[in-house]
């Protein structure tokens, strides 16, 4: 286990950029999700013993390693940029460590460029590798050099997608294959998802919520997380009750939530969530709760589905929802279109 | 895409050029080819090419290696002090070369530097003189020149090569080194061009002693003083020769590194 005790890390300034507390299991995908500045490549860095934290620990296996160098240990580091050594070959990067040591292992080194196809890349130069054979070239260095924790920044970022998948799915075998712990950053959700064992969100220095995969149904812990992800109508409003039924309040809105949040009635402004993908369009409020009635006001399509921006009536708040292009509707909708969505109950959470 | 040429800028170019080139051209009208011959093949001129040359090539050696590790430390890391540091490297561009040779000579007029001569070796009005004025010119431009080198080479290299398991040493060695290599070349080059054309600080130090502290460009000086025009003239000529042979040299090492 790889056991980060109280860490902190602190800018030179004084600033706090990262206060964490948290483990990653060994033998384990971990993807690292937050936004820029989030902190996600100063956390790789203190794994990499590049950067001291201000405060904490540092344990993996039992041991502390907090003090150690980076070369003791041992844990392979593969940043967004200047990835390879440019005044090498593609071989000589491979081959960097066992140099260093002064040891051979060509077998290993063969066995890994067959697996990650790079073994028609040996004898070139860098210069003229593309982005996916440039991070793979990286990861065989990384594994020769005997890394069983890989840490990984954004290697994606570069990538169209069909490279990006080819990447993922070497990314998934090799681990499996070396029994390696990954711990990799990318703001991309859906790499994230292909990828991941756990997901750790990281917004603003902090951990705010861990998800294991594969999930169901995926519901934000808080506000930071839903606005992160997108994707999420997020409504302020109050929680009201009538008789045992409990109310969320907004805009001119009256949705019928879950009972639970009876708790909440005394409090001033709550944030609702609900995802685009969880509206739904109904074709009347008949016999059905929380139908909202209103126009669509801008239609947007998208590669796998069409994004409506509907307002209810009497409204300008505008809520986003996506149908995936397999819906079946009774005709495609248009602009100005007088529709009825629901929102249904159990899709309804508290996000701040 | 190309940019439209405005003449209203090269014009500039030409015309700060052309005194340059006038200067150069001066030179011709006081050559005389039967004296070069006659200099250039004399014991005095072939001590003080040999003199020049030869303090000029060690000194731009030790200053490169002292340069390394200093604009290794200023380019890398945060320490006490650093910033005023960093400005008294600067000393040798922003003070005139005779005042800092005027320094230099003052220090040796001190009991520590007395006694350091003692122990040593003769600096003032010596060979050692000639030494110690141009490394201490030159090394602060070597530190300058090679941390913008360093300044170039992204830290991430070596953070990989600490990662793949390379201690400092051998991630500097193996990866900031030869990255480093063309530049530090370079800026050898540089430094060897400044030492050799050194004169203020030089003549401070070493005076200026036909066949002992003799140097090229104190040739110039003696020639100069003695009404010598035409012998003056043939130094000038050898010194801008070495100065040119230094930049093609420097220009192409580094159109090389750029590639």
């Amino acid at each position: 286990m790889i056991d980060l005790q109280n860490i902190q890390y602190k800018s030179t300034k004084g600033e706090t950029l990262l206060e964490l507390d948290h483990q990653f299991e060994l033998n384990q995908f971990h993807v690292i999700l937050g936004p820029s500045g989030a902190g996600k490549t100063i956390l790789l860095e203190l794994l990499a013993g590049l950067v001291q934290p201000s405060q904490g620990e540092l344990v993996f296996e039992g041991t502390k390693v907090t003090n150690l160098f980076p070369e003791v240990r041992k844990f392979g580091y593969l940043p967004q940029d200047n990835v390879l050594f440019p005044h090498l070959t593609v071989r000589q990067n491979v081959e960097y460590s066992l140099k260093i040591k002064g040891i051979q292992n060509q077998s290993l080194v063969e066995e890994l460029a067959n697996r990650l196809k790079i073994n028609h890349l040996l004898d070139r130069k860098i210069d003229f590798l593309s982005g996916g054979e440039i991070q793979r070239v990286a990861l065989v260095r990384s594994i020769v050099a005997g890394n069983k924790v890989l840490l990984l920044d954004e290697p994606t970022a570069a990538l169209d997608p069909a490279l990006k998948n080819e990447l993922c799915y070497l990314l998934k075998e090799i681990r499996e294959l070396y029994q390696l712990t990954i711990i990799m950053v990318t703001h991309d959700i859906e790499v994230a998802y292909m990828v991941g064992d756990q997901l750790v969100f990281l917004i603003d220095g902090q951990i705010q919520q861990t998800t294991q995969l594969p999930v169901v149904k995926f519901v934000p812990a808080n506000l930071k997380v839903a606005q992160f992800i997108g994707g999420y109508n997020l409504i302020k409003g109050h929680i009201s009750a009538i008789d045992q039924q409990v109310y969320f309040e907004t805009y001119g809105l009256k949705l019928l939530v879950d009972e639970g949040y009876k708790s909440m009635l005394f409090t001033t402004e709550i944030t609702f969530g609900i995802a685009a993908t969880a509206l739904n369009l109904v074709k009347s409020n008949d016999d059905l709760s929380n139908v909202v009635q209103g126009k669509i006001k801008r239609i947007l399509q998208k590669q796998h589905s069409v994004l409506l921006f509907f307002a209810p009536n009497h409204t300008n708040f505008l809520y986003e929802i996506e149908l995936n292009h397999q819906t079946k509707l009774a005709a495609p909708p248009q602009l100005g279109d007088e529709i009825y969505v629901q929102f249904p109950v159990e899709n309804l959470y508290i996000v701040g | 895409m190309k940019q439209k040429t405005s003449y209203r800028y090269v014009f500039f170019v030409f015309a700060i050029s052309s005194v340059y080139l006038l200067l150069i051209g001066t030179l011709f009208w006081f050559f005389d080819p039967a004296k070069f011959v006659q200099i250039f093949t004399s014991d005095r001129t072939f001590y003080s090419l040999k003199l020049s040359i030869g303090i000029a090539t060690v000194v731009a050696l030790i200053s490169t290696l002292l340069a390394i590790p200093a604009a290794y430390a200023l380019s890398r890391y945060k320490f006490p002090g650093k910033q005023f540091l960093d400005n008294l490297l600067e000393l040798p561009m922003i003070v005139s070369p005779a005042a800092l040779g005027a320094m230099i000579l003052l220090f040796f007029s001190t009991k520590y530097g007395s006694a350091l001569q003692d122990h040593t070796t003769q600096i003032v009005f010596a060979i050692g003189g000639i030494f110690i004025a141009q490394l201490i010119t030159v090394v602060g431009v070597s530190v300058r020149l090679i941390k913008s080198v360093m300044d170039e080479i992204p830290v991430r290299y070596e953070h990989i090569s600490r990662t793949l398991g390379a201690t400092q040493w051998q991630s500097f060695r193996t990866v900031t080194l030869p990255l480093a290599k063309k530049g530090i070349l370079a800026s050898y080059i540089v430094a060897w061009a400044k030492a050799v054309g050194e004169f203020g600080a030089t003549i401070m130090v070493a005076g200026a002693m036909p066949l002992k502290t003799e140097t090229l460009t104190t040739s110039i000086f003696l020639r100069l003083s003695s009404a010598d025009i035409d012998g003056a003239v043939i130094f000038i000529i050898l010194l801008l020769s070495i100065g040119f042979l230094a930049l093609s040299l420097f220009r192409f090492i580094a159109k090389k590194s750029t590639r």
